[in-house]
Formats: structure tokens, C-alpha cells, sequence
């Protein structure tokens, strides 16, 4: 919203010492959030109106003259050369005078003018065209404020003209700024911070509402002062259907009415504010929109069909579906029958609240008009306006719920001057349909309890003092403990009814920036261990720091294309880990894309969760795992990069029950913790991934992270994919994407392995952190012994650790050395076994005793050879 | 075993050594595994205990010795080496892979580690929300314009399955478009007093430029309390923002306007960038840091809490906007880029 520091000063007078920007802070941190003061003019410093009165050839320029430009009596002329084709004798110029601020030619940045010799001769100032002082430029960039009307004729000049003011006829010698009307300076309102206030919607409200801030008097504005009611002839048939959604209509009939051109000073008022001059009537009922900030609307009464009354008619009722009206902006709206209209005697005529009909308006031929002052219930008008998505400076103010009391004010300030514009107009009809019912509406509270809230003594009178500014009246005390206090009607519209309410009202009146900060925050309480944070800090640390993974942050919708690249299609997303505790139902086993049953639950399939209203057409869908997300980072970062590992902990959302704190029921939202390595050797890819899964298991306590085969994920290698589970139970999966789901997507050649866990699953496998108990060092020595053999490719290393670490209870550990392949089929395995007793120095025969059991073992279970 | 000629040979053999292949070779031989004198250091064992007096300590100090002429030849020919091989010191050291929590992490953990140690608990809900917990229990109006879908992604019954929505009064579900709507279920199932946060991610439907996000980051926090007011939480407020910042940061609060508060105020902070002059990132030197307000008695009773016996304080940080003015990001997309090239940066 605008508000005009020259409308504001007619309804108070600020000392002389409070500047605009005093005002923006005030306003800013008492009331609502000023977001910009706009200084009109600001940029015509020291360009004043000039008079030429002597036009001679430049003696060393063709095409440049002498000017002779006078500034009234009493004032130096002044000599200047000029280029302009349009200069002639008498002619009104923008002349801006030596550190006037001008755009050379009308280009580049603003400079500041300087004395200047042209061509030998001394030039001391300039006669401006239209783009050196930016008139164009300032016309195109304030689009809807003050600037428009005036700069728009004025910016329209021809190549090499300079600025034409003489048909303006503006005093010779006065401030350019000041001669235009260019010299308000005009606020910008946050809307937003002025949802809960509708009283603040006009200047008279901001008035009212500095003249709190500052103890100033608001004068009230000059209205008619005539009773509403005007009946001896009626003129007019008003008829309310729905009175609640309608609780006052005020309709006045204002006969001998000459529709013209407003008023300059109508113009230029209504100007500051962004308003377009259309004719003095309806900038009369604009002029009272933003002063009073009451909604008003002219009819043309002959254009008002009559009912069986023979008088012409207005309704105020609900619109028959499919009904339609043809609006001011010539559009034409079909309505549904719980819109509010404003009908003749047959059809709309008005979209109540919001915008006036195309056919019912006046024109330059009206010559008695209708004007309506009503009051329509907040919530019809904001349905109505969100539906059609019509939004006006009526239905903005409707929508916030105005007092029924501000229509009165609202008719009686129009006609009034209407009057003072129109002196012939006469009302001759004037009806007030009041079916408000005035509440009480009086809020009891203690003091005790409003300092309570703020934290701070202010005192009974104090309190008692700010109120009353704010125009509350204090009923009555008791005891001097309680206080009964009425709110003034302006604010009485939902805004101000509770006691918290007044806390506010006290505490801004007082100033949140005097209230002291006050220690309450000491709290003895030990905070509570919460393992799932912990875990989760202590793991992303893990990822970053220890396995040198990169944190993203993904947006929760999956792309489509993406995810078909990964063969997921919506409702069928390959999902890593078990149905946790958070599902009850609805998950079921499904096929793996290739056809194959699943083992180990290898593909489970949730539906997606679609938005109805999602960022784009291929984000519909929510996603189910974080892969898709992940591995389109990867494909970017390769551009950039030659290797990169990346993570993300994020929920993921799926059909099911996820258990939540709440009474209501949502779908599943699992924490999932997935990663990706891309570089170059696959099996290089794969380990380094699995190692990075068995850090994070070594991280829990109280888990025990082994692996299953998996070949249920399609975007797998099936030969380099398992499952995840933690403590034997399934919690994802991890391996090397397949070489056919490589190829759809541009990785520089490289390979990707990747992983996804259920993050919440794993945690719930995760006993409580004790403290470490330290354990005795060995008190005998360890001997280390290496082991070679070969074996065929598909003995499996875990296999043989299981045979090998119980086999004699010297085996302290085994340790995984080198593998590599010997062709034929067969492979070397090299791994170190640490033998050690906690009773004795081992004797060489102990060792060599245990060794050949193990050697024996792996003989006949696995056929190795030793090497 | 002979000791001395042991010695004698072995002193002889190892002046003549020249480069490391043959050293190691002298090693084995000598002290290797099976070398005489190792072998014979095993069998002590097996000795009777006056043979193992008398010739341990023998056996063990010649080891001994033999372990130092080999770590003096060591260190001589190793000498030798580096006048061949002339080290560049100024190459670069071994690269270890570190990576990097992102920004919005790092200062959420500031922030938990801040509000820990005040003794708040975390706390987090579920993003997939409810009209009913993000809306009717905070106090929104029915027909609040952010009810509408140009302001909040609303899900697709038909998508949810059977059950999600089946609960009278809360069927039409959401990406929360706020995170105060999760302090509803904390208090549902908490007794006061309290004092907890909880961090999260929120969803608008909003297009996206350098300074609007439709996915973003909060930090909310409530305590509830017989006598937590207005001025005790200015404190908290300042406390934090040191703890984020590492330094005083000048801050002003001003009255705003949410339904679920009463009073409801914002907070604004100095902008680092410009110390408060106007820049391009503040505009006037204020940023706009963080909206609070004492929770409304209507929100309290929602939550099973009497507002005639307790009140409250809430605030809600913009992590994402905090986190820029701390490390001076221009483009709020780029925190959802998974661009390493920024992401390194941290």
C-alpha cells in the first residue's frame, strides 16, 4: 500500500523535527513494516523552469544555438549553449543548473552537471531533454506511482527536442519538482504486515495510528453531517437477502450531477498513490477508498432496472449458478451461487466487494447516481475474489473484515465532497440498511497478567495511558488488579479480542526494544541423550570427514526421467531396507524388473505419492528413494570432476502408515541414508562403498552389519550388488550399477557404486552409547603368520573366515592381505592369521599346530591349494 | 655356538656393504628369522635353566648389537642415497580425501549444539503433514490464502493409499509449508514445562529465484513455561545469534502478524555485509532474521496445555537465510545444487 505524506499531514501535524525516515522507523517497529519511502523528485535537484527569451547562432557550430534563459524577476539570466530543434522564443524549459544531477545525451549514469565550454563558448547549465533527467526512465520504472501521469506526455518528445513545459504554464523560476507536483514523498506498506489490521488500510488509519505512536491530535475528516436517512420521496428500493453476509448497505441518491475532469488537486493526490484519474465522481469514490479506506461504487441510476415497486432496484443477494456479468474490465464472469452480487431489479450488477459491472457505471452523460457504501462479510468477499482471481483495492480491504461503522464515515466523507466538487449535486434519497448488531465488545484482563506476558514492570497507569492513545477506553478497575477495557471500533473486527491481544498492543506501545532481556533460561535440567541425533551428527561426521563423501541436499520429488533411467517407475520403486516399525501394512514383494522372484526381499514395491499441484510435470511424483536424486549430482559433478562421493540423509515418502506424534493419519516418511562413489575402476568403487558401509555399522553400537545377495535392483550389477542388514535384519542394499544403466547416463566413463539405508531402521538397531570399559592389554605376544593359497574363483572369502576363525582359540584374528587372479579360474588369496594366547607366550608348536588346521580345513572344504 | 667368530663375521661382512639389497641380505642372514643366532635364541626355550643363564643374555646382547650395526649401515647408506636423490620437499603431501557437511548442516549443528546446552531436547515431525496440524491447529483462519495451492503443495488422496488421511478432520494432507505445526504434537504428547527444537525442511509453492526457494530450512524452537515472557526470550535470541555469528550481532524487534502467536513480533538482524548502511543483500540494513511470537491460547489448548497457567515463547530461525548471511551466499539454489563445486567450499 502507498500512503502520501501530504495526504497524512491533513489529519495530523507531526512536529517539524520528525522526518519520513523518523516515520518509516516508527511505523517499522511499532506498527507495520515500511519497506521504502519514495522521495518524489528526489532526482530533479536544481533543475528549475526556465523562460527563453533570446535565441542566437553558436559562432562556431552549425547546429548549435546561444539561449538566453530568464528565471523570473530578480533572478540572473543565464547564457548556455544548446541543441535542441524545438527551441523557440517564450518557450518553458527544464533547466538544470551546475550540480544538478543529468544523464549526458541521455545515456550512461546519472553525473553532475558542471560549468562547460562547447565550441569557445562558456555554457553555465543546460536546457534538458526528456532523457537527461530520466523522465522516460523514471516513467518506465514507476509504473503505478505518482511519476506515471505527469512524466508520461513529457517523456514523448522527439530525437534532439528538449523538454516542452510551455503548454504546463508553470511558474517561471520554481523547482522543477515542486511545478510538476512531484514533491510528496510517498511510503511503501508492507501488505503482508497489514493482514490483521484492516483499520490501517487508508491514510486516515495510518494517521490515527501515528497519532498514537507520537500523543499528536488526529483531526477527523469534513463529512456531511446530515442523518442518514433521506426517505420522504424514495427514490430507490433496497432490498438486503443475505444479511449476513451484507450487515449494512448505505445507498445515497445524488441528483444534478455533472460528470468532468477531476480537480488538479484530485489528481495529483490520487497520483501519489498510484491511482488513475478517470472523472471526479469515480476518483471521489477511489479518493475515499485509500483516505478512509472505505470501498465505495457509483451507479448510474437510469441504468437500474425497476422492479414491480416502479423504483429502480437494488438487491444485494446471492448469484444463480451460471449467472454471468460483464465487469468493468470488460471481462466477463460466469458465477457460482455462493458469490455475493449486487443486482437491479433482474440481473448483477456489481460483483459485491470487488468490482462494478460494465453496464451499471456511470458515464459522461450520468446525471444522478447511486453510491453505495456497504459492508460485506470478510470471508464471502475473499472466496468470491480467490475463485475468479480477481483481486481489487475493494476486495484487499473487504478481505481483511471492515467495521460496518467505517460504511457510515465512508458515505458521509463521498458525499461531502462530491458537494464541495459538485455544489449543484443534490442528494435526494439516502437509505441505510443496518442490520449490525453492535457488540459488546469489551475485554477484562489483569495487569498482573499483561506484564506477566512481557516480562516487565510497566506500571497500571503506564498501561492505562498506552491504551488509551491506541483509542481503547478503560472501563473500569477493580481493585486495581483487573481492568475492563473497550475497543475502539476500528479495531473491533476480530483483531483485537482476546487479553493476549492487548499484551501485544501494550508491548509495541511501549516498544519491544525497551523491554529488557531478562535471564529465565537457566535450567538445571540435564538435557536427555537422544540416540537418533547423536547417530545421525556422528555419521554424517563419518561420511564427511572420514570417508571424504560430500553432504547434498536434494529437492523431494524424484524426476521422472531420471528415475525410467534407473527402471523405477512410479509406484514401483526398488526400496532399501525392510518394511520398518514406522509401516504397518501395505507392503507387499514384487518382482524385480528383469522378471526374476526376488530373494531376500530383494525388490519391494511402495506406491509414490503424488502432489496435485507439483513444481513441474515431471516432479509429480515424491520420492521413494533418494537414488534418482543422487545420481543425477553425479552426472553433473563429472563434468566437473574426475571422481566424486556424495551422500544425503533425507526422508523419503511412500504409501503405508509412518508413526508419527499426532492424532492424524500420514503415509510412511522413512529417514534414508544413501550414497554414491563414482570414479574409475568398478571394483575399486565397490569396495571402497562397502567400506564405507561397514564404518557406518562400526559406528553403532550394538550392530552387526553383514551382507546377502541381492539381485532384485535392476540398476545393479547383479554380480556386484548385496543386501544391507544390520543385526541379520534387511535395512538396504549397496553394489556397482549396472553397465546397461551406466550407458543412459553421460558419466565420462566412469563407474558408480552406490548405497541406500533405511536410517531410522539401523538406528533402532543401535543399543544406547555406554561408556567404554577399558579392557587389559594383551599380556603375552602376538605371532603373525601369513597364508597364501589358490583357490577357485568361487570360494568365497567369508566362507572361509567362518571356517577358519573358531578353529583353535589361539586364532586372535584374520586379516584379508591381496587377491589376484591366476586365469584358469583361479585366484591367489593372501590374508595374515594373528595368533595369541592370554595365558602363555605361544610356543612355535602351538602356532604351527593351529596352522595346519586351518590349512586342513580349507583343503577339504574349498580345495585350495597352499602356495 | 660361537659368539665371537659370529661377530667377528658378521662386523667384517657389513663394512663391505654398499647398497640396501645387500644390507637386507646381511639382515636375514644375521638376524632374520632363520638365522643361526635366531634359531638358536628359539631353542633357549627347550634348554635347561642353567645353559639358558648362561648363554641368554649372551645371545641376547649380541641380537642387540647386530640390530645396531644394522640401523647404523642403514642410516649410513640411507645418507648416501639422499646426496643422489635430491628430495623436492615442496611437492605436495599425501591427499586425503576430506569432504564437507553441508552449509545448512554445519549450522544446524551450531544451532543444536547452542540450544543443547540451554537444555533443549530435539524434536522432529513428519514433513508429509496434515491441513489439520499445519492449519486448523494454528490458529489459520478457514479460508487463509495459504490454505490455497499457490501457496502449499497439497497431495493427491488417491496417492496415499488406504489409511494415510483416514482420520476424521485431518484427511487432506500436505507438504508442510511451516514447521510450527510439529510443536502441536510435541505438545501433545509432552507436559510442560519444556523446552525443545525442532529443525526441518518446509515446502511452498513458490517460484524460484536467487532469494525464494520452493524446499527451505527452519529452525524452530519453544519453550513453554510458568513464567517464560517476552524479555526472556530477547535473551535467548541474542544468546544464539552469538553462538552462530562468534560475535555480538545488533538486532531489533518489531511487531508482526502470525496466527498462531499473540503477541507476534519479528526479528531483524544488522546485515554483516554492510554493518547496516544498505547494501544490495539488506536493502536498508536490516535482514529479516527471525519471526516469534508467545504462542496463542489457542495453540497452547490444542496442545493439551492450559494458557491460563502456562505461557510460551517460540521463535523460528531461517536456517537457509542464516546461513547465507553467515557465509555470504547470493543464490539460495545453489544450497540445493549438489554442485560440488560450491559445496567444497564449506
Amino acid at each position: 500500500m502507498l500512503i502520501s505524506l501530504r495526504v497524512l499531514k491533513k489529519y495530523i501535524s507531526l512536529p517539524s523535527r520528525v522526518s519520513a525516515e523518523d516515520i518509516k522507523l516508527k511505523l517499522t517497529t511499532s506498527t507495520v513494516e515500511v519497506e521504502k519511502i519514495e522521495t518524489q523528485g528526489k532526482q530533479f535537484e536544481h533543475i528549475v523552469v526556465g523562460r527563453v527569451t533570446r535565441i542566437a547562432k553558436h559562432p562556431n557550430a552549425d547546429k548549435l544555438k546561444l539561449v538566453l534563459v530568464s528565471f523570473g524577476p530578480g533572478v540572473e539570466q543565464k547564457e548556455v549553449v544548446c541543441g535542441g530543434t524545438n527551441l523557440h522564443e517564450g518557450m518553458l524549459v527544464a533547466f538544470a543548473q551546475v550540480g544538478a544531477m543529468v544523464r549526458l545525451h541521455g545515456q550512461g549514469d546519472l553525473v553532475k552537471l558542471e560549468k562547460a565550454t562547447i565550441r569557445g563558448i562558456e555554457s553555465d547549465g543546460m536546457i534538458c531533454s526528456a532523457g537527461e533527467i530520466g523522465l522516460a526512465d523514471m516513467f518506465s520504472r514507476a509504473e503505478g506511482t505518482c511519476m506515471k501521469s505527469v512524466c508520461e506526455e513529457l517523456a514523448e518528445s522527439a530525437e534532439g527536442e528538449v523538454v516542452d513545459l510551455t503548454n504546463l504554464k508553470l511558474p517561471v523560476g520554481e523547482k522543477l519538482a515542486r511545478a510538476l507536483g512531484l514533491d510528496d514523498v510517498v511510503f511503501h506498506i508492507d501488505n503482508k504486515s497489514l493482514t490483521n489490521r484492516p483499520d490501517l488500510w487508508s491514510h486516515y488509519g495510518i494517521a490515527r495510528e501515528l497519532g498514537a505512536l507520537y500523543g499528536v491530535r488526529v483531526k477527523s475528516p469534513a463529512v456531511y453531517a446530515k442523518a442518514l436517512s433521506l426517505n420522504k420521496n424514495q427514490k430507490l428500493k433496497i432490498v438486503i437477502q443475505d444479511k449476513k453476509a451484507c450487515p449494512r448497505y448505505i445507498g445515497a441518491v445524488i441528483a444534478n450531477v455533472e460528470v468532468a475532469e477531476s480537480p488538479a488537486w484530485l489528481k495529483k493526490e490520487l497520483a501519489a498513490v498510484g491511482m488513475k484519474s478517470i472523472n471526479n465522481i469515480v476518483d471521489v469514490t477511489n479518493y475515499v477508498l485509500m483516505e478512509i479506506g472505505q470501498p465505495l461504487h457509483a451507479f448510474d441510476i437510469s441504468l437500474l432496472r425497476k422492479g414491480a415497486s416502479k423504483m429502480p432496484c437494488i438487491m444485494v443477494r446471492k448469484a444463480r449458478a451460471g449467472e454471468t456479468i460483464t465487469l468493468l474490465d470488460e471481462e466477463e464472469k460466469t458465477l457460482t451461487k455462493d458469490m455475493l452480487v449486487i443486482t437491479d431489479a433482474r440481473d448483477p450488477v456489481a460483483l459485491a466487494g470487488i468490482m462494478g459491472g460494465m453496464k451499471s457505471g456511470i458515464h459522461d452523460r450520468t446525471t444522478t447516481i447511486v453510491l453505495e457504501a456497504a459492508n460485506f462479510d470478510a470471508m464471502h468477499i475473499r472466496r468470491t475474489s480467490q475463485a475468479l482471481n480477481i483481486h481489487t483495492e475493494s476486495s484487499i480491504r473487504f478481505e481483511k473484515a471492515l467495521h460496518p461503522k467505517l460504511a457510515e464515515l465512508g458515505m458521509r466523507r463521498a458525499v461531502f465532497l462530491i458537494k464541495q466538487l459538485l455544489p449543484e449535486a443534490q442528494v435526494v434519497g439516502l437509505y441505510d440498511r443496518n442490520y449490525f448488531k453492535g457488540e459488546d465488545n469489551t475485554i477484562r484482563t489483569t495487569y498482573d497478567f499483561i506484564e506477566k506476558r512481557i516480562g516487565q514492570i510497566i506500571g497500571k497507569k503506564k498501561i492505562d495511558a498506552l491504551l488509551t492513545k491506541l483509542g481503547f477506553t478503560i472501563v473500569s478497575h477493580a481493585h486495581g488488579k483487573t481492568l475492563r477495557v473497550r475497543v475502539p471500533w476500528w479495531r473491533a473486527t476480530g483483531d483485537i479480542s482476546i487479553p493476549e491481544d492487548l499484551v501485544e498492543e501494550v508491548a509495541r506501545m511501549y516498544g519491544y526494544d525497551r523491554v529488557m532481556e531478562k535471564q529465565e533460561l537457566v535450567n538445571l535440567k540435564k538435557p536427555a541423550y537422544q540416540l537418533a541425533f547423536d547417530m545421525e551428527s556422528k555419521i554424517k561426521t563419518l561420511l564427511s570427514m572420514g570417508c571424504g563423501m560430500q553432504e547434498v541436499f536434494n529437492y523431494p520429488w524424484a524426476e521422472e526421467g531420471i528415475a525410467e533411467k534407473l527402471g523405477i517407475v512410479s509406484g514401483s520403486i526398488p526400496h532399501a531396507g525392510r518394511p520398518s516399525r514406522t509401516l504397518r501394512d501395505e507392503w507387499r514383494f514384487g518382482m524385480s524388473p528383469n522378471g526374476r522372484e526376488s530373494r531376500y526381499h530383494g525388490l519391494r514395491q511402495w506406491g509414490s505419492i503424488e502432489l496435485i499441484n507439483p513444481p513441474a510435470g515431471k516432479n509429480r511424483f515424491l520420492q521413494n528413494t533418494l537414488m534418482p536424486n543422487l545420481v543425477k549430482n553425479v552426472e553433473s559433478n563429472l563434468r566437473f570432476f574426475g571422481e566424486c562421493k556424495l551422500f544425503e540423509l533425507s526422508r523419503v515418502y511412500r504409501t503405508g502408515i509412518g508413526i508419527f506424534d499426532g492424532c492424524d493419519v500420514l503415509p510412511a516418511q522413512p529417514k534414508m541414508l544413501a550414497g554414491v562413489v563414482a570414479g574409475d575402476a568398478k571394483q575399486d568403487l565397490f569396495f571402497n562403498t562397502k567400506g564405507i558401509v561397514e564404518s557406518i555399522g562400526s559406528l553403532c553400537e550394538g550392530v552387526l552389519v553383514s551382507f546377502a545377495p541381492e539381485d532384485g535392483i535392476g540398476f545393479l550389477d547383479p554380480h556386484t550388488s548385496m543386501r544391507i542388514m544390520a543385526n541379520g535384519r534387511d535395512v538396504g542394499y549397496m553394489g556397482a550399477m549396472h553397465d546397461a544403466t551406466l550407458r543412459k547416463f553421460d558419466f565420462h566413463n566412469k563407474g558408480v557404486a552406490l548405497f541406500e539405508l533405511d536410517f531410522e531402521q539401523l538406528v533402532n538397531e543401535c543399543s544406547v552409547v555406554s561408556t567404554k570399559k577399558y579392557q587389559q592389554l594383551p599380556k603375552y605376544p602376538a605371532i603373525n603368520r601369513d597364508i597364501a593359497i589358490c583357490a577357485e574363483n568361487d570360494v568365497r572369502w567369508q566362507d572361509m573366515v567362518s571356517r577358519m576363525e573358531h578353529i583353535d582359540p589361539i586364532v586372535a584374528g584374520i586379516e584379508f592381505l591381496s587377491v589376484y587372479d591366476l586365469g584358469n579360474g583361479k585366484k591367489s588369496v593372501a590374508f595374515r592369521v594373528t595368533y595369541r594366547s592370554d595365558t602363555k607366550t605361544l610356543q612355535d608348536s602351538n602356532v604351527v599346530a593351529a596352522e595346519q588346521k586351518i590349512i586342513r580345513a580349507l583343503q577339504t572344504h574349498f580345495h585350495v591349494e597352499i602356495r | 655356538m660361537d659368539f665371537e667368530t659370529l661377530r667377528a663375521s658378521a662386523k667384517q661382512e657389513i663394512e663391505h656393504i654398499k647398497n640396501l639389497a645387500e644390507l637386507e641380505a646381511w639382515r636375514v642372514k644375521y638376524v632374520g628369522r632363520k638365522a643361526e643366532l635366531t634359531l638358536f635364541l628359539r631353542s633357549l626355550a627347550h634348554m635347561p635353566l642353567g645353559e639358558r643363564r648362561a648363554f641368554g643374555p649372551k645371545a641376547n646382547a649380541l641380537r642387540k648389537e647386530f640390530e645396531q650395526l644394522h640401523q647404523k649401515k642403514l642410516s649410513s647408506i640411507g645418507n648416501q642415497s639422499q646426496e643422489n636423490y635430491a628430495l623436492d620437499m615442496t611437492q605436495p603431501g599425501t591427499k586425503y580425501d576430506i569432504g564437507h557437511l553441508h552449509p545448512v548442516t554445519q549450522v544446524k549443528n551450531e544451532l543444536n549444539d547452542a540450544f543443547k546446552f540451554l537444555g533443549f531436547e530435539i524434536y522432529e515431525g513428519p514433513e508429509i503433514s496434515s491441513e489439520g496440524y499445519d492449519f486448523d491447529n494454528m490458529n489459520f483462519p478457514d479460508d487463509h490464502p495459504a490454505r490455497e495451492s499457490m501457496d502449499t503443495y497439497w497431495i493427491k488422496p488417491e496417492s496415499v493409499g488406504k489409511s494415510a488421511g483416514a482420520k476424521k478432520g485431518f484427511e487432506k494432507l500436505c507438504l508442510r509449508p511451516h514447521l510450527t505445526g510439529v510443536s502441536v504434537r510435541y505438545m501433545q504428547t509432552h507436559k510442560p514445562p519444556f523446552r525443545f527444537v525442532y529443525p526441518g525442511r518446509v515446502f511452498r509453492n513458490e517460484a524460484t529465484d536467487a532469494g525464494h526457494e520452493c524446499t527451505f530450512y527452519q529452525y524452530e524452537a519453544l519453550i513453554v513455561d510458568k513464567d517464560i515472557s517476552l524479555a526472556g526470550g530477547k535473551i535467548l535470541v541474542s544468546t544464539i545469534l552469538e553462538r552462530v555469528f562468534g560475535a555480538q550481532v545488533t538486532t531489533r524487534m518489531r511487531p508482526g502478524f502470525f496466527p498462531f502467536v499473540e503477541p507476534g513480533f519479528e526479528i531483524d538482524m544488522q546485515c554483516l555485509n554492510c554493518s547496516g548502511a544498505g547494501c544490495s543483500i539488506c536493502g536498508d540494513g536490516w535482514v529479516e532474521m527471525m519471526p516469534g511470537g508467545l504462542p496463542h491460547p489457542n495453540v497452547l489448548a490444542v496442545g493439551g496445555i492450559d494458557p491460563k497457567q502456562w505461557q510460551g515463547f517460540y521463535i523460528n530461525i531461517g536456517l537457509d537465510r542464516i546461513t547465507m548471511m553467515k557465509y555470504g551466499i547470493d543464490d539460495i539454489r545453489l544450497l540445493h545444487s549438489g554442485d560440488m563445486r560450491f559445496l567444497r567450499q564449506f
